[in-house]
This record gives structure tokens, C-alpha cells and sequence, in this order.
């Protein structure tokens, strides 16, 4: 084969494979923004920092008040998390391999570690954070349940993740 | 000949560190390079796993008396505290430096931070989850990315330890 046919055949092959993927007649089922400030919250502490997830460089961005900010006035460490700001975690989230997570939704759960947002926090998949939420753990159920569609907000105040030292706790 | 140019791509520097070395400028005049040079600079740059310094930082940065100067803050005492409860201290110098080599020890991440100075201490709010550099963090100013230097105090860190010779 040429080297002209051969990148005809690739080129045709990219499309082919790039029209699967973008196929713009299907359609997504995402879980709300409604009660997304909850899961916000666990986002913010665990992947927001600015050594992370809160880093404008990245495409996931999780903005929050000890992170990445949305607006240029404001700080890091200064107001507390605005509204906007968890809309645009929430729309940074639901970008994030949307039919994965249509297909959560879809299936009442099943599958969530999946979608790469959870595949990655408890690092099923290669993440430069390692693991970020523990199986099972509060802050993972919270993310979890809010991807299946039936977000269990009472895990989403729970930050369990390692050894961490607390306030008032010596070491 | 693909293997040749397989070597070279693979071979060639990475452009954006060398960027980020760039970027960081020349020494301070007066400052040898060593223990006080560059204080408030993201040590990791330079002091990571691609140089072009040969010591390698497993942590590293500068920590100031007060959030509205660029006063440094010396006889301070870091501890870190990793995922596994492995605990390391360091002392910084009178440029506010401080470092730990990773042939000393290598955090596993996240770490926590707290500062001891003069019997009181300041714990940092969030966890390290990656960053060697803490002043690639620790900006200066202030900002929506950017969290402003570290400092201890909000008010008054206590007698000054002085000044670099």
C-alpha cells in the first residue's frame, strides 16, 4: 500500500470512529444541578484544590472558595462558594463523558464506577491524584448517589478520606 | 529511520518546563544559589524530577511573618503529616526557605501542613494533594487562582529572628 493510500485509510478510519462518538442524534440524561451544591461540597475538599482539579489549566474544573474561583475578584480562601460557582462545577461535571453518566442515571446506579469521574476518584483508573474517594466512604456514596439519580445527601457532609488530621486533634 | 525519529521526539526536552524554568528569571543579585536563594519561587520547577537543579525536593517553599509583606519568617518549624500518618519536619532559614529532600523523606499524598513558631502554631486550611512547590500555590498577589503567599500570622508572628547576612 502507498504511503498516500495509507492515510487515506487512516483519515477514513478517524472519521469513522469520530462520527461514533459524536453522534448527534442520541441524546443525554444527566442527574439534576438542583441538590448538586451537597455533592459541591465533597468535590470542593477533595479534587478542588489548586494543586488539582482547582488548577484553571485543567478541563475538569471544580471551582469553590479554597480553590479555583470563578470570578476575578474574588479569592481563594476569601467569600465562601458562590452559587455560580457550583453551577459551573456542576456543568464542568456532566461534561464529563455525559453518556456514561446518562447510563448511570438510566440504570439506577448500577455501573457508576464507570463513569469516569468515579473510576477515576477511587482511581480504578490511572489518576495522577491517586485515590481520592474511598469506596464506600461518605464523600464516595454522595457522589455515587447523586450520578444514579438518587443523591444521598446525608453522606455528602462526611469527609473520611485517610488519616486526616482535624482541628483540635494533635499530632 | 522511524526508530530515529521515535529517539528524537522521545529524546527532546519538554517545552513547557522549560518554559516554567525560564519564566522564574535570573538569580537575585548578591544570592548564591543554595539554601536562600529564590525565596518564594515554586522550588519544585527546578528542584523536581527534571531539573535542571540536582537536588530534588520532595517538598519546598517559603513561609513569611504576615499575609501584607514580604517579610520572611526564620526559626519557623513545618510539619507535615502524609496519608499514612508518616509524619517530617523542617526548619526554615532566614530567607523563609524551607525544603525536604526526597532522598529524606517522600510523602505519600495528600499532606497536611502546620508552621510552629514562638509556641504558637498556624495549621494550613486544605490538604497538599500533589504540589512539592507550596509557593506555586502560595502566589503572590492574591487572586482567583491563586491563594497569596504563606505566612503564620494574620497579625504578629513574634520577635524577627533577623534578617540574611
Amino acid at each position: 500500500m502507498s504511503s498516500k493510500a495509507l492515510l487515506m485509510a487512516l483519515g477514513v478510519a478517524a472519521v469513522a470512529c469520530a462520527s461514533d462518538a459524536l453522534d448527534a442524534s442520541s441524546s443525554v440524561d444527566v442527574p439534576s444541578g438542583k441538590d448538586f451544591a451537597a455533592v459541591s461540597l465533597v468535590l470542593e475538599s477533595n479534587c478542588g484544590t489548586l494543586d488539582c482539579h482547582g488548577h484553571p489549566a485543567r478541563n475538569f474544573r471544580v471551582y469553590g472558595k479554597q480553590g479555583l474561583r470563578l470570578f476575578g475578584d474574588d479569592t481563594v480562601g476569601g467569600a465562601d462558594t458562590r452559587d455560580d460557582e457550583v453551577r459551573a462545577t456542576y456543568q464542568s461535571v456532566i461534561s464529563i463523558d455525559p453518556e456514561a453518566l446518562s447510563r448511570v442515571r438510566s440504570q439506577g446506579g448500577a455501573g457508576v464506577e464507570g463513569w469516569i469521574v468515579v473510576a477515576k476518584a477511587r482511581a480504578l483508573q490511572y489518576h495522577e491524584g491517586g485515590v481520592r474517594l474511598l469506596a464506600g466512604s461518605p464523600a464516595d456514596t454522595c457522589l455515587a448517589s447523586w450520578a444514579s439519580g438518587t443523591l444521598d445527601s446525608s453522606s455528602c457532609f462526611t469527609d473520611d478520606f485517610g488519616p486526616i488530621p482535624r482541628a483540635g486533634e494533635s499530632w | 529511520m522511524v526508530a530515529l525519529i521515535l529517539l528524537g521526539v522521545s529524546c527532546r526536552p519538554d517545552p513547557v518546563h522549560e518554559h516554567d524554568v525560564t519564566k522564574l528569571g535570573n538569580e537575585a543579585a548578591g544570592v548564591p544559589t543554595g539554601p536562600l536563594h529564590r525565596p518564594g519561587q515554586p522550588c519544585g520547577t527546578c528542584h523536581g524530577t527534571q531539573g535542571p537543579a540536582e537536588s530534588r525536593f520532595a517538598l519546598g517553599g517559603t513561609i513569611y511573618r504576615d499575609p501584607n509583606s514580604a517579610s520572611a519568617l526564620g526559626g519557623a518549624t513545618v510539619r507535615i503529616i502524609d496519608w499514612t500518618g508518616a509524619q517530617y519536619s523542617a526548619t526554615t532559614n532566614c530567607a523563609g526557605n524551607f525544603f525536604i529532600r526526597d532522598s529524606d523523606f517522600v510523602p505519600s499524598w495528600p499532606v497536611w501542613v502546620k508552621i510552629e513558631y514562638s509556641g504558637k502554631t498556624a495549621e494550613m486550611i486544605s490538604a497538599d494533594f500533589r504540589e512539592t512547590s507550596c509557593n506555586a500555590c502560595h502566589a503572590d498577589p492574591a487572586g482567583p487562582s491563586a491563594v497569596g503567599h504563606a505566612y503564620f500570622s494574620e497579625q504578629d508572628a513574634g520577635a524577627p529572628a533577623g534578617s540574611c547576612p
